[in-house]
């Protein structure tokens, strides 16, 4: 019993950083890239909606590869670590995040824009006007990738290596119970990990209807 | 006091240096929870911390190679040996062993057969259903190895490829009512989930030996070399040896030494 609670308390700790970080990174990419006009937009646009489908078990090798011995960040010493985890999450979960929030951005009504400009905002005033006005989008894309690496395996199991103590999550604990017979605690661990899956999405929802409360033509 | 204090600040210093050491391993080995067994034991008697990653021969090597294990338990003698040549490892120690059987659907009857080359002639001639973990592992190794000898080269839609670990190849072949050849441990692991039977065992053949490699210290200045001396010599201790000899699931021991403990 306390095994799984190990577990879960890692699983939480990887899925939850993971999403944290790239949150942060993705959602201010979207919106730089949806306020600014340049050359290649089309193509950083296309390149990480194409990246939303790219195979887990593929990042987990670029990753393995990136920290192995022998690879070039082979020094830091981070394979077979929980830190190699939520990298090889977060690369998965910002093409989803920034993808899903750009489409949101891009269809903000052109009125609104205009009218921030013509009242003096400044460009960081108006990506925060985009942002407030696609705040349910933005909740949609969090919890879009969250749903996509809480359910991940492929991707940890090559890079954590599902080590007892360290790095098992509870998706790699699944296939290792899988694997050894054990099939009730394999749904044991399931349970428990949709468990964390729907009290994050509760989480959320809350926060983002209070949120939705606050917008400034609600007040 | 001060000694104290200074004994339990070095102490301190040795957890903190204290390198962990990383164990590859095959999955067959670890699903059947021996290592986590003897980790503990090692871990108290050593002082060092010890990492256990399960995955196919195959990764196991290559993870050697990469030098981003210390320490190998395998089970593919040939890979083993060519391994040893190239100069990735620097000392290779088989201890144990346990063996492969043919199981398949505990419905089906078949002739009974002297070798397992004759096993595999009927499978193929007969085109009955055979699941092949094609993955590379020591096992695939070991079936390609008996359809080498044979001259024959399976294919043909009776020859399912999976891909897939012992574990679910074994699922797949219950599903699928299929032969295939797996190790004696993952079989009796998953026994009594599955509706097939040990049809064929016991050639020498069939012998599934396993082995410790030392991954060869001059790689990388950040590979564990001594805590991957001191487990083979953990697990060459007699009193070791001894409870691995004993180690079983439920009633049936899994592995067999390849020499007495004194």
């Amino acid at each position: 019993m306390s095994e799984i609670f190990e577990i879960s308390i890692r699983s939480i700790y990887v899925n939850c950083t993971a999403i944290l970080i790239s949150t942060f990174v993705a959602v201010p990419l979207a919106l730089i890239v949806d306020f600014f006009g340049f050359r290649s937009k089309r193509f950083v646009i296309l390149l990480f909606q194409t990246l939303t489908g790219i195979p887990p078990v593929l990042v987990g090798l670029l990753v393995y590869l990136l920290f192995s011995r022998k690879g070039p960040l082979g020094n830091l010493g981070l394979l077979f670590t929980s830190t190699a985890m939520i990298l090889a999450q977060i690369l998965i979960a910002i093409p989803i995040i920034f993808s899903i929030c750009y489409s949101h951005f891009s269809k903000i009504d052109e009125k609104l824009r205009v009218i921030m400009k013509t009242l003096g905002a400044t460009g960081f005033q108006q990506m925060m006007g985009v942002f407030r006005e696609s705040s349910v989008g933005v909740v949609n894309a969090i919890l879009t990738a969250f749903g996509r690496i809480v359910g991940e395996v492929g991707a940890v199991m090559i890079v954590g290596g599902n080590i007892a103590g360290r790095t098992r999550i509870l998706t790699t604990s699944i296939v290792l119970y899988t694997n050894m017979g054990r099939f009730d605690d394999a749904i044991m661990a399931g349970a428990v990990l949709l468990m964390i899956a729907f009290s994050v999405n509760v989480l959320i929802t809350v926060f983002s209807d209070s949120m939705e409360k606050k917008k400034w033509y609600t007040r | 006091m001060k000694k104290l204090v200074f004994v339990l600040l070095l102490m301190l210093a040795c957890v903190c240096v204290a390198k962990q050491l990383i164990l590859a391993t095959t999955t067959s080995v670890y699903n059947t929870g021996l290592l986590d067994f003897l980790k503990p034991q090692f871990e108290k008697r050593y002082g060092h911390s010890l990492s256990i990653v399960a995955v196919g021969t195959g990764m196991a090597l290559e993870y050697g190679k990469r030098a981003d294990a210390d320490i190998l338990l395998v089970h593919s003698p040939e890979d083993e040996l060519l391994f040893m040549k190239e100069g990735h490892g620097v000392l290779r120690v088989s201890f144990m062993y346990n063996d492969f059987v043919i199981v398949g659907p505990d419905d089906k009857t078949v002739p009974s057969v002297r070798t397992v080359q004759e096993f595999f002639d009927y499978i193929y001639e007969n085109k009955l259903s055979f699941v092949s973990r094609a993955d590379e592992s020591g096992t695939h190794k070991k079936e390609k190895q008996i359809w080498k000898s044979l001259n024959k080269v399976p294919s043909g839609a009776w020859y399912i490829q999976t891909g897939q670990d012992m574990a679910r190849t074994l699922m797949i072949a219950d599903e699928k009512r299929a032969f295939t050849l797996t190790d004696r441990s993952t079989f009796l692991a998953l026994k009594n989930k599955l509706n097939m039977k040990i049809f064929f065992e016991g050639d020498p053949q069939l012998l599934n030996i396993y082995s410790l490699i030392v991954v060869n210290p001059s790689k990388s200045d950040r590979l564990n070399y001594e805590g991957a001396l001191d487990f083979v010599r953990f697990i060459l201790d007699p009193a070791t040896l001894k409870m691995i000899s004993a180690y079983s699931a439920g009633e049936t021991k899994l592995f067999n030494l390849l020499f007495e403990p004194k």
